[in-house]
């Protein structure tokens, strides 16, 4: 018979003196991780290293704080790099539709657009000014009369020669006309009617040859007019020359470092140049009271095309084709970029060509380009979450492509897809040096990993983080100052030291685990700030292991209605629980269920039935499509533990039956496998089981007792049935040995151990177990190879024995029982 | 636009008043629509009434009765056959549309008017009218024409008109400063007279003073004082010398844009052509008998 626990070995205890501390005040608070040396590590070697694909994926559960811890170490690794260079978009004169970039060191992009506005607002009262000057008007007005005055010298001319010759010309409303003149007054129509048919000839013949003449002259006005145009145009850009070039000049100076500064004012420059006519027109149309100020209604097309709609005053709509639209603004980092990208969608990666509706219409220019995260990132860091990035559509993808074609091209999803082509703009793409590091759970790395053949190339550096952290005295100390600077981060009460050492009870009781400390720093610091919330309610100053407890038992109270339901119905005998007496084929099991992220555990009866078969064990659980597919495994196992032990010389000739009573929804899982050989071993041998006894446990074919899961919920599940009814001293629970490190058993479990009122019994074999439930030793086989009598085996190799013979008699022709003789 | 509140100015006695009756030339021209809108003008700072006259062009007419006739178009390529009712139309509208532009000037104004479409030779239908009236205003020319050219109806009515002529070629801004021409004629007196009561108080009136030397310069100043009188006030006096008065109506243009009131016959005006003077001058002319 094997020894129940000592209490002591069911709970990890802190003692609180042992902390080299009074309260969590005494510590430094610097810490931010503890353990993960293995991610911490890779993620050191992904920002260090400079080469292409060196990516980072941050796998772990989430709750660990990973992608805080993420931030954190970017930031640090950041703040000693070089601050990359701003970005900017200006109109591309030569084809609006394709934007160029500007990149201008770190806090000049500001300066230029600064520049940029005041070189707008300046021209937009020295330009119009020029053109309404007086200067101006007389130059272009000499123009426009030296040509009309070549042309009239001409008309009267040929209105002198014509009047010599007895011709008038007169004007109609909408031209000329000669009639033939007499005494200085036009002949009446009376009088050339009748006129001899020669004279009358000639008159006409005269009047042809002025009207030729006349068509003459005429038929040059276009083309004087087109030189009149042609110098007026040469006026009009020597005038803008000047007022441009006094202005621009003083601005070429101060960017003269950077080529592309410069050749995007030298476009500017021509650019004004060239649409002069916008200014003289509206200069025209009368004193510039058409500035309509900053109205941003866009007028892109009838701004190309220039003179249609130009009459009226350059607006704001105007000047927006020479401004610069500054996309990504480092004048106030400090070292490289960090960016946490929330919500990575695809135009939030990498940017996006925004549209105004105008009457009906959508419009676009290039100040309607707005910067990703990618932008952002630039020259430095991006953190987006896996999931996130993976449920946005099409954002995985862009992503990938601008890594692999280390370029951010500004693309709608559609146009990227090909789906779309709709005239937008094309900015042009801007080289990409960023470091990704995506954080994500364990399960999407290792399905892109599995699917995405880009993956390993994209991303050659996994920071792996675990849940759990190794147990050790460094660790302890750092995981106090972890827990010290939750508390200073989020302004709490201080901890002592009876508080610090009941966290680590818990963090230990999550992980289930006496030599791991749990990383899930989310769940302590919800447990930290809680406790924090209950002492402020009693109004004490510091958080002492009273309230954290209070924190835990109100999280498990809020949690547990479920439990709490299943406890009643075996109290009121809706499930029925034994926790007295024997009973043959009839065992208490332990199921573990987790519900919304609380678990506990349950017992459930297990029964077993035996007759005489085939060598089949049904599990009905199975046959009912209740079990799943561990469990049949478990139970499968069983056959092989009865065949290997009482079956080497005859059929194993037995049917049995076994099920989980009470089960409606599924079960799966193999720890019940113990519990279930136990049940069976007690019918086969009509040998009663204890209902004190709970059990816990899966089996192999050899009749060890393997580890399961769960253990401390299990173990409580019971104490709380047999507590309920009343502790009487002989109720306990069978564990797997091997699980013992993992007990971290409620408090007061513990108590009613040391009260010797409850036992937790581990256990290695399924000898010692059935030894323990039965009373009754299990026996080993002697040098006869028989199983003693009177022992569990022996009974059971007994019966399954006789099982064989019998079913020997029903396999003879006539069926009836074989002579003593024939058994020989 | 006209506040008689701040200028209570025509509440002078009727014989104060220069014109009580303008007649104004309408074409279809840009020139005569300046001429149209300073007519207006005077005549709500004098309170005359106004008289728009459209002359249909008797030639015109007569010319497109001829079997053969053909108009020359500046954009066509051949000559198109004129018919007698085209024409008819054509200036019927014209007229229209000056009236239209009449009635549009008058109402802004506030002035009453009357309009007369009439037949015949323009320049000799104008002239009778112009023995009816105070005031003759029109444009420099019937087209759209380069400043140098000066109409033959102009021409002229500036020669032989007995009213006072106003020629024009492009508006001027509301009560433009006033120039005038003091030579101590009679004619000259009546200019000076004019040109102070045309200017509303507070509109600068600048005289010019032909004078071979300062007492001649001091003589005709006291003059001009002693003609306005009162209204010297706001006069200033510009004496020329001999060179100077050569080229008056360049001096005058340099002066900035206003309306400058000649004497007729005097020395400026009869040694050069009126064509010349104008092109000189560059703005508004108004010629005194």
């Amino acid at each position: 018979m094997i020894d129940p626990l000592p209490a002591d070995a069911l709970r990890k205890r802190f003692d609180p003196s042992e902390f080299d501390f009074e309260t969590t005040e005494d510590l430094p608070a610097d810490t931010e991780v503890v353990g993960q040396d293995r991610a911490v590590e890779a993620l050191d070697f992904g920002m260090s290293i400079d080469a292409e694909g060196y990516n980072v994926f941050a796998l772990g559960p989430t709750g660990t704080g990973r992608r805080e811890l993420v931030q954190h170490l970017l930031e640090e690794q950041a703040a000693g790099e070089e601050t990359p260079p701003d970005l900017c978009y200006v109109n591309n004169f030569d084809d609006e539709r394709e934007p160029r970039a500007l990149r201008l060191s770190a806090g000049r992009g500001c300066e230029l657009k600064e520049d940029v506005d005041a070189l707008i607002e300046e021209l937009q009262t020295a330009l119009p000014g020029t053109f309404e000057s007086e200067e101006y008007r007389s130059r272009r007005e000499m123009i426009q009369e030296e040509v009309q005055e070549g042309q009239e010298a001409a008309l009267e001319d040929l209105q002198e020669q014509a009047r010599e010759d007895g011709i008038a010309l007169i004007r109609t409303p909408q031209g000329f006309v000669f009639t033939p003149l007499q005494d200085g007054e036009v002949v009446p129509p009376e009088e050339v009617e009748s006129m001899p048919d020669a004279e009358r000839e000639q008159v006409q013949q005269k009047i042809e040859g002025y009207q030729e003449a006349l068509q003459d002259i005429l038929q040059k006005v276009p083309d004087h007019q087109r030189e009149a145009r042609r110098r007026i145009e040469a006026l009009n850009e020597e005038m803008a020359t000047l007022v441009v070039d006094d202005l621009i000049d003083d601005l070429r100076d101060a960017y003269a470092d950077s080529e592309d500064v410069l050749s995007f004012l030298d476009s500017v420059r021509d650019d004004i140049i060239e649409n002069v006519d916008v200014f003289v027109q509206s200069a025209q149309q009368g004193p510039s009271s058409g500035m309509q100020g900053p109205q941003q209604m866009m007028q892109q097309q009838g701004q190309q095309d220039g003179g249609q709609q130009a009459a009226r005053a350059p607006d704001g709509a105007f000047w927006r084709r020479y401004r610069v639209n500054l996309i990504v603004d480092h004048e106030d980092t400090e070292g490289a970029p960090v960016v946490y990208e929330d919500n990575p969608n695809y135009q939030n990666l990498v940017g996006q060509v925004e549209q105004i509706a105008q009457m009906g219409a959508l419009v676009t220019d290039f100040n309607l380009i707005r910067p990703g995260a990618l932008h952002e990132a630039n020259g430095g860091y991006l953190i987006v979450e896996a999931r996130q990035l993976l449920t946005q559509p099409y954002a995985w993808e862009g992503l990938k492509r601008a890594l692999q074609n280390d370029e951010i091209q500004i693309e709608s999803p559609g146009q990227a897809l090909g789906l779309i082509r709709t005239l937008t703009l094309e900015p042009e793409a801007v080289p990409l040096d960023v470091k990704i590091v995506v954080v994500g759970e364990r399960m999407l790395y290792y399905l892109l990993d599995a699917l995405d053949p880009d993956m390993d190339r994209l991303f050659k550096v996994t920071a792996d983080f675990d849940d759990q952290i190794d147990r050790g005295e460094a660790q302890e100390d750092a995981y106090a100052d972890l827990l010290a600077t939750t508390i200073d981060e989020n302004d709490l009460r201080p901890f002592d030291r009876s508080a610090v050492a009941r966290v680590f009870e818990h963090s230990l009781r999550m992980v289930s685990d006496t030599e791991k400390l749990s990383a899930e720093v989310d769940a302590i610091r919800d447990l930290v700030v809680e406790a924090d919330h209950w002492a402020r309610d009693e109004g004490a100053d510091a958080v002492t292991d009273a309230h954290v407890q209070r924190a835990i038992d109100a999280q498990i109270y809020r949690a547990d209605r479920l439990r709490d339901r299943v406890q009643e119905s075996i109290e009121r005998e809706k499930l029925y629980i034994d926790t007295t007496g024997a009973t043959v084929g009839q065992i208490n099991g332990l199921s573990y269920l987790k519900v919304g992220g609380f678990s506990f555990g349950k017992p459930n009866r297990i029964t077993a039935r035996v007759r005489l078969g085939e060598g089949d064990i049904v599990d009905i659980e199975r046959e009912a499509a209740l079990g799943g597919p561990l469990h049949s495994k478990g139970v499968l196992i069983l056959s092989g533990f009865l065949e290997g032990r009482f079956a080497q010389r005859h059929p194993l000739s037995l049917s049995a039956r076994l099920v989980f009573e009470q089960s409606y929804g599924g079960i799966d899982g193999d720890s019940a496998s113990s519990a279930e050989l136990y049940a069976l071993l007690s019918a086969l041998a009509e040998v009663p089981l204890k209902q004190t006894l709970a059990v816990t446990g899966s089996v192999n074919q050899r009749g060890m007792v393997q580890p399961i899961g769960g253990v401390n919920e299990k173990i409580e599940g019971f104490f709380d049935v047999c507590e309920e009814r009343g502790l009487t001293g002989d109720q306990g629970v069978l564990i797997p040995a091997a699980n013992v490190d993992n007990l971290m058993l409620r408090p007061d479990v513990v108590a009613a151990v040391e009260a010797d009122d409850f036992h937790v019994y581990p256990v290695e074999t399924i000898d010692q177990g059935i030894a323990l439930l039965t009373g009754v030793e299990a026996g080993t086989r002697d040098e006869q190879d028989g199983f003693p009598d009177g022992t569990m085996n022996g009974k059971v190799e007994a019966r399954l024995r006789e099982f064989a013979d019998r079913r020997r008699q029903f396999a003879r022709p006539n069926g009836t029982p074989p002579s003593s003789t024939e058994d020989m | 636009m006209y506040d008689r509140s701040h200028t209570p100015m025509p509440a002078a006695p009727a014989s104060n008043r220069p014109f009580r009756e303008i007649l104004v030339a309408l074409d279809a021209s840009p020139h005569s629509r300046a001429a149209l809108g300073l007519a207006v003008q005077l005549a709500a700072d004098l309170e005359a009434d106004l008289d728009g006259l459209f002359v249909k062009d008797a030639n015109l007419l007569r010319a497109a009765q001829l079997p053969f006739a053909e108009e020359v178009r500046t954009h066509s390529v051949s000559p198109k056959a004129l018919s007698d009712r085209r024409v008819q139309r054509q200036l019927r509208h014209q007229a229209e549309r000056a009236e239209a532009a009449l009635q549009e000037a008058t109402e802004r104004a506030q002035v009453s008017y009357n309009f007369r479409v009439v037949e015949g030779q323009v320049p000799q239908q104008l002239l009778r009218a112009a023995e009816d009236t105070d005031l003759v205003a029109m444009g420099k020319t019937s087209t759209q024409s380069s400043r140098r050219r000066l109409g033959t109806t102009s021409r002229a009515l500036l020669a032989e008109s007995p009213a006072p002529v106003l020629v024009l070629r492009r508006a001027t801004r509301h009560r433009p400063p006033l120039f005038t021409y003091y030579d101590g004629s009679d004619t000259a007196r009546s200019a000076l007279r004019t040109a102070a009561q045309l200017g509303a108080p507070g509109t600068p009136l600048t005289v010019f003073l032909p004078a071979d030397d300062e007492a001649q310069a001091k003589q005709l100043q006291d003059d001009v004082h002693d003609t306005l009188g009162m209204h010297a006030g706001q006069v200033q006096v510009r004496p020329l010398t001999p060179t100077e008065a050569d080229r008056l109506a360049a001096l005058a243009r340099r002066q900035g844009p206003g309306l400058f009131v000649m004497p007729d016959n005097c020395s400026p005006l009869a040694n050069t052509s009126p064509q010349r003077f104008l092109y000189e001058l560059d703005h508004p002319l108004l010629v005194v008998r």
